[in-house]
């Protein structure tokens, strides 16, 4: 008899994982989303292997080539080869673009979670803090610090875009932890003696994998299109090779004048595509754990 | 629609004022701060990279600087800061390294209508078509329509603005030679309120506008439609359908008017990246507005001007949210401000 309720919530979990994987698989979104970004992933992690060309790599004789099979995407005005510049420079977009995402998962999730589960001092502290950080124009302020920041690598750019983009995260995660605090199983959790990080992570947090999960997908999308933007404005490192820095090259070597657009389409694409592969893979979250968009 | 009045106690009013209040004495504090984090003597640094850049330093400027900052090494930070502040109640921003010898006011003064100009257009060509066509995509969801739109509107709403404004450029503008390159208006045209000069300023401002509104369009339609998702999945909803009220007016009448107000704040919230895009855009134009002025002061070191804009942008968005709330409870019969 006392084991009903251990079977019960066994085979209730077991349930519920079999039909959230059986969404995710059927679902087309999560399938759309899922291979986009895979397919980016692969990309950059085996760029060596699949770039033909070293990216940096100069032959002015073939300056501003148009597509060909030599060169897939083209060349460029000193004769790099886009399509490798393209492979390679996904690396530094999609590094800085996941680093920041996580990190402001892993800020925000804590703070807000502690803040929403503690209440009183630290929490009012906490959130009249997020309350100035949301109203702060964002990509304004991230030209303010790299303004005054004489290094401008990525993992700077990743630090810079965490302290613009955290506050939204912890917030939302906090008004949810909020609704947990009264619940008997973290106040059992509390009178077992558990710490505060402790039950943030192991009580409350597995009920809000839902909303981390589609606050790291929006977390990642903006810090790939913050970063890109950053590079566009030739704000990068110099010897820096992403995306981003790709248009700001072609923009301020008259990519416009030439008419070569294949210099120019790829990373642009490429952006656009990873945003919205991101996005598919939000919505296909919030259909699994939202069972009013599944069924309406 | 009630009365402002109605809608706002004062426990509301004072409680925003606050973070009002707090958030731009933050803007303020970084502004205030950030130069002093240089190491050495932060005017010397600042000279000394003007010097480097080519620009020959006047006294005049040097003193410009030291009072812009409240920068004195014998005085506390506390009344540094106090001179700060009442350097910047008299308007005096300081003077910019960039266009020296123009105050950053003046710059300002002289870009923020051409931001204004183009972010307003964009923003209505964009938001009122697309809170119209996401209520309909919503209401009848699944549909073709649906099904085919929402997708494409997703990857549109995703497209870097700054890359369409760039595929507009090369398509529209240098193959087709239909609009200008770059700039606000032709320099052969005398600004003034002349027809010329007006029509010359709308054909410069098509492809800025353009390229800022698709990507907003989509965005706000997105916004629009899944709000509606979630509003038709209401019981009200579905008492509206099971009295067997038409379609059409359960779209608009029900659904609609309820998914509406949240796309009126997204309005304000979206503000945020309206600034990003438009930093981005009016930099690939050559488009002399804040955004522009803000990217070329980033790119010359050229802080004055940054610190200042940046203090601008703060003040736009704190304004826009304030209206957005004030806005949302006018509307919404509902909400009262407490």
């Amino acid at each position: 008899m006392k084991l009903a309720p251990v079977v019960d919530f066994a085979s209730n979990l077991a349930r519920q994982v079999y039909l959230s994987l059986k969404v995710f698989y059927h679902n087309k979104k999560a399938f759309t989303g899922l291979v986009i970004i895979s397919g980016f992933v692969i990309m950059a992690v085996f760029a060596p292997w699949i770039a033909p060309y070293n990216p940096l790599a100069f032959d002015p004789a073939q300056a501003w080539q148009p597509p060909s099979l030599r060169h897939p995407f083209g060349t460029n005005y000193v004769g790099q080869d886009v399509f490798s510049q393209f492979v390679w420079g996904s690396r530094v977009s999609l590094e800085v673009g996941f680093l920041a995402g996580v990190i402001v998962q892993l800020l925000g999730n804590t703070l807000g979670i502690v803040a929403g589960y503690k209440g009183g001092l630290l929490d009012e502290i906490l959130m009249r803090i997020v309350d100035i950080f949301l109203v702060l124009p964002s990509f304004p302020l991230l030209l303010l610090l790299i303004a005054f920041i004489p290094s401008r690598g990525p993992l700077v750019v990743a630090g810079i875009i965490v302290l613009t983009s955290w506050p939204g995260h912890t917030r939302n995660m906090r008004s949810q932890a909020l609704s947990y605090r009264e619940r008997e199983f973290v106040q059992a959790a509390k009178a077992a003696g558990y710490g505060t990080l402790r039950i943030a992570y192991t009580e409350i947090f597995p009920n809000l994998i839902s909303l981390t999960m589609a606050g790291m997908m929006y977390a990642i999308t903006a810090a790939i299109g913050a970063e890109a933007g950053l590079d566009f404005l030739g704000l990068a490192s110099a010897n820096t090779l992403s995306w981003g820095t790709m248009m700001y090259w072609a923009s301020s070597e008259g990519a416009l004048l030439n008419g070569s657009w294949w210099w120019l389409v790829p990373p642009g694409l490429a952006l656009a595509l990873v945003g919205f592969g991101l996005v598919m893979m939000n919505y296909a979250f919030d259909e699994l754990f939202n069972p009013r968009l599944r069924t309406a | 629609m009630r009365t402002i009045l109605v809608v706002i106690t004062r426990r509301w009013l004072v409680r925003r004022g606050t973070i009002l209040v707090f958030t731009f004495t933050f803007a303020l504090l970084l502004d205030f701060t950030l130069p002093r984090l240089v190491p050495g003597n932060p005017v010397l640094t600042m000279l000394t990279e003007l010097e480097e850049s080519g620009k020959t330093v006047t006294p005049e400027m040097i003193q410009g600087i030291y009072a812009l900052y409240g920068y004195n090494p014998h005085e506390s930070l506390l009344t540094q800061f106090i001179d700060y502040m009442g350097q910047l109640i008299r308007g005096n921003l300081g003077i910019s390294y960039t266009f020296y010898p123009q105050s950053v006011a003046y710059i300002i003064s002289i870009s923020l209508p051409w931001t204004i100009f183009l972010v307003g257009s964009a923003t209505i060509i964009s938001w009122v078509p697309a809170t119209y066509i996401g209520m309909y995509a919503a209401g009848t969801r699944n549909s073709k329509f649906d099904s085919i739109l929402t997708p494409l509107l997703t990857f549109v709403s995703q497209i870097p603005t700054f890359w369409l404004a760039f595929l507009l450029l090369l398509f529209f503008a240098s193959d087709l030679k239909m609009f200008p390159l770059s700039g606000a208006y032709s320099r052969y045209v005398k600004p003034g309120p002349s027809i010329p000069f007006i029509l010359s300023v709308l054909d410069h401002a098509v492809l800025p506008i353009a390229s800022m509104a698709i990507v907003s369009l989509g965005g706000y339609l997105i916004h629009m439609r899944n709000t509606m998702v979630g509003v038709m999945s209401e019981d009200f909803v579905l008492v509206a359908k099971a009295k067997g009220l038409p379609k059409e007016r359960i779209i608009r009448s029900y659904a609609g008017a309820n998914a509406i107000l949240p796309n009126v704040t997204m309005l304000a919230m979206s503000l945020g990246y309206v600034f990003t895009g438009n930093i981005l855009v009016e930099t690939t134009f050559s488009y002399p507005g804040i955004g522009y002025m803000m990217a070329t002061a980033v790119f010359n070191d050229d802080y004055p001007l940054i610190m200042g804009i940046f203090l601008i942008f703060t003040i736009v968005m704190l304004v826009a949210n304030f209206l957005a709330d004030i806005l949302y409870a006018v509307l919404d019969p509902r909400v009262i401000l407490e």
